[in-house]
């Protein structure tokens, strides 16, 4: 991208403007951008809402921000509350606090600290949540790593390497509990090469080694290399293939 | 186009691959999505994917992804042209085309008769591989080479089947997106169906 000849773009307090190429966009308070965006560095603070797609090498959202289009970036970055009503392409997104997205995610690398919900599938090469999640159809990812602290839903899962675990039981995780707060996940079906679930219900599980950890409910396990079960888990079918 | 399909399960077992790659593979697009068909059985929902397809393109990334890194596999199987121009000498030498299909082409099209960017390689290629079937004329030839070069743009990449129907003696030429279903009068006969991605595909094996 050629910088230097282009304008900066820079809204305080409050105000709108129409999309274009730009060098830097900020908004500092509260602004509107009625149109595609595209330009180097977009930054938010406050509450924004873009009315087209965004294309970009890092978008930073502290606050609130909206978008209508396609985010095509390589770095994004939600603190606060982001909602994207199309689809997010990206080298890297990292979500502190929650992020919407109405379309597919596809990214190198996705760290969600708080939650995500996605409507279509969700492609990365490694995905991280600490907290919750919420994907209407797949997840493919290389290496996934969940911290489970919310009740997160998808519905299948693909991948090489799986980790779902619910860290440590506190009293306050009990008085959760007691509530039906505390984090569990459902999906139809989980496939991969090494598997570790705690806290999960799934119709099915397929992959080479399989580990059921405590809290799961697993109606049918598939395995070729080795299968271990939590004295704490219950497992109704398992077969070795 | 209905075809044999192969569950995933048995997929895994015949070729010897896991979930894990098989996924990673879908992530790198080098399987692409619309070959992933769920479908629900009496077990719930399952995957399936056209058999012979699936297979031959598993056999083709295994044997090619030791020499090959798997982003150059994608680039090998996506139906977006490659940057690369040939000479005249080295189309006829990689059996791209033949020379008398190369003389046909040259007599119809202009540009430098010596230089053949990917794009005109790729209808030289389409082009030889319906007159080689020997279904067609060199006239028909001719409405192929028109339709493709007028009219294939405009699928921007996108996957289609290439058709000549004829009826009584006379010849149309189709480009259709795919995957479609499609049906003809009595009579009407499709003499040539080619599809696109399978082509570029074999074209991109002889170029590089």
């Amino acid at each position: 991208m050629k910088t230097g000849s282009k304008n900066n773009l820079v809204i305080a307090g409050s105000g709108s403007t129409s999309g274009g190429n730009y060098n830097d966009v900020k908004i500092n308070g509260e602004g509107r951008v009625n149109g595609d965006l595209e330009c180097v560095h977009f930054r938010t603070n406050g509450k924004s809402e873009v009315k087209g797609g965004i294309q970009a090498e890092s978008v930073q959202v502290h606050g609130v921000s909206k978008v209508a289009g396609e985010v095509k970036v390589q770095q994004f970055k939600v603190n606060g509350h982001a909602e994207v009503q199309a689809d997010v392409k990206s080298e890297e997104v990292k979500v502190y606090g929650y992020a919407e997205i109405k379309g597919r995610l596809s990214s190198e690398e996705v760290e969600i600290k708080g939650g995500v919900s996605i409507k279509g599938d969700c492609e990365a090469e490694r995905f991280s949540v600490k907290g919750g999640f919420h994907i209407e159809h797949m997840l493919n990812a290389g290496n996934i790593a969940i911290d489970l602290y919310r009740t997160s839903k998808v519905k299948e899962i693909g991948g090489e390497k799986i980790t779902i675990r619910k860290p440590s039981h506190s009293l306050l995780d009990k008085v959760k509990m007691i509530f039906n707060l505390s984090g569990e996940l459902s999906a139809e079906s989980i496939e991969g090469d090494d598997i570790y679930l705690e806290h999960t219900r799934a119709k099915v599980v397929r992959g080479n080694h399989i580990h059921i950890g405590p809290g799961c409910e697993i109606d049918r396990v598939e395995y070729k290399g080795s299968f271990k079960s939590d004295k704490e888990a219950k497992v109704r079918d398992c077969v070795q293939q | 186009m209905e075809k044999d399909l192969i569950s995933k399960k048995e997929l895994l077992e015949f070729t010897g691959i896991s979930y894990g790659q098989l996924y990673r593979w879908k992530r790198k697009k080098l399987i692409p999505e619309d070959w992933f068909i769920h479908k629900s059985t009496f077990t719930g929902q399952e995957t399936f994917f056209p058999k012979d397809r699936i297979l031959e393109r598993i056999e083709k990334i295994k044997s090619m992804k030791d020499d090959l890194s798997l982003d150059e596999l994608a680039d090998m199987f996506s139906p977006n042209p490659q940057d690369i121009t040939l000479t005249k000498e080295e189309a006829l030498k990689r059996n791209i085309v033949t020379e008398k299909v190369l003389n046909f082409y040259q007599e119809q099209e202009e540009g430098d008769p010596n230089k053949y960017p990917f794009e005109k390689l790729f209808y030289l290629y389409i082009l030889e591989r319906a007159l080689q079937t020997g279904e067609i004329s060199l006239e028909e030839g001719k409405i192929l080479l028109r339709t493709l070069t007028d009219h294939y743009p405009r699928f921007q990449g996108k996957n289609c089947d290439v058709l000549v129907v004829r009826k009584l003696g006379v010849a149309m030429c189709f480009l259709v997106s795919t995957p479609s279903k499609m049906a003809f009068e009595d009579g009407a006969k499709a003499i040539i169906r080619l599809n696109i991605a399978n082509c570029m595909e074999e074209l991109k094996m002889k170029v590089s």
